[in-house]
């Protein structure tokens, strides 16, 4: 299995992004730029939920395939609602990080949720017209999510995965 | 759901907060509908071309964090959608394909 390196994702972005010798940038080159952005940030995540769940030494299994394919946008959606919540729901804090997430997880929660607004807009809507200077800082953003996620300690990014994996019941269900 | 007018000087405040007093030029905000069919607000800032290169990754997500927050602390529950523009770059916003 060949691991996507989410910091080649932003890279590409900024290529899609330099300026022709006239004129701007083309339109499919710019939105192409914001949803990979936002896609480095998604990959990361499914990088470190199938670290911790099959392990970095077994990436060349189809469980680690299994894994990795099976969390979709909704879910990391989900989880960045909670995670950036001054207080985990109560159905959630049981499974948590004790004291709730810290702001190094908010941080990339948030950015992840704005990212994902503007690549669903770049991805599927045509009416909208993208902007150089938007591409940029979508690639700015995520660059620094991703220091950040990659920073947190690693009790949180561990209940930040579990979270996006595993969906607490409500117990009356 | 705050007015419009409201939320623009929100937007601002919290876009000069983070990006510095000469960082923000102006706001526009504008209802819309998210890709999930919810109401949202669409939120362009547009930035002097010249700090384009200069605005570091920490103060575009200070600004993300705060303005939600602000927002969701007056009432407001709408996703706010973050686009950026220079002035130059919304001038020459004429060929609809390219």
């Amino acid at each position: 299995m060949s691991i996507l390196n989410p910091e080649h994702l932003l890279e590409q972005a900024e290529r899609l992004v330099v300026p022709p010798p006239a004129g701007p940038p083309r339109q499919v080159d710019i939105r192409r730029a914001i949803s990979s952005a936002y896609y480095s940030l998604f990959h990361s995540t499914l990088i470190a939920a199938a670290d911790t769940v099959v392990g970095q030494v077994h990436r060349n299994t189809a469980r680690y395939a299994l894994v990795y394919r099976s969390i979709d946008h909704g879910a990391l959606k989900s989880t960045c609602d909670i995670a950036r919540q001054a207080q985990l729901p109560s159905s959630h804090r049981l499974y948590g990080p004790d004291g709730g997430f810290l702001p190094v997880i908010k941080d990339f929660a948030t950015s992840a949720l704005a990212l994902r607004g503007r690549r669903l807009m770049a991805d599927y809507d045509p009416m909208p017209r993208f902007r150089t200077a938007d591409a940029l800082f979508a690639v700015e953003t995520a660059r620094t999510a991703l220091r950040k996620w990659n920073q947190a300690p690693a009790d949180q990014r561990s209940a930040f995965v579990w979270l996006l994996l595993f969906r607490p019941r409500d117990a009356t269900r | 759901m705050l007015e419009i007018e409201r939320i623009r000087e929100i937007v601002v405040d919290v876009a000069r907060a983070s990006l510095g007093p000469l960082g923000v030029e102006s706001a526009v905000v504008e209802p819309t509908v998210n890709a999930d069919g919810d109401d949202a607000l669409r939120v362009m800032i547009v930035v002097p071309a010249d700090t384009v290169h200069r605005v570091r990754g920490d103060a575009l997500i200070r600004l993300l964090v705060d303005l939600r927050e602000k927002l969701e602390s007056e009432g407001e529950r709408r996703e706010p959608i973050v686009e950026y523009a220079t002035p130059e770059e919304l001038a020459a916003d004429v060929d609809p394909e390219s």
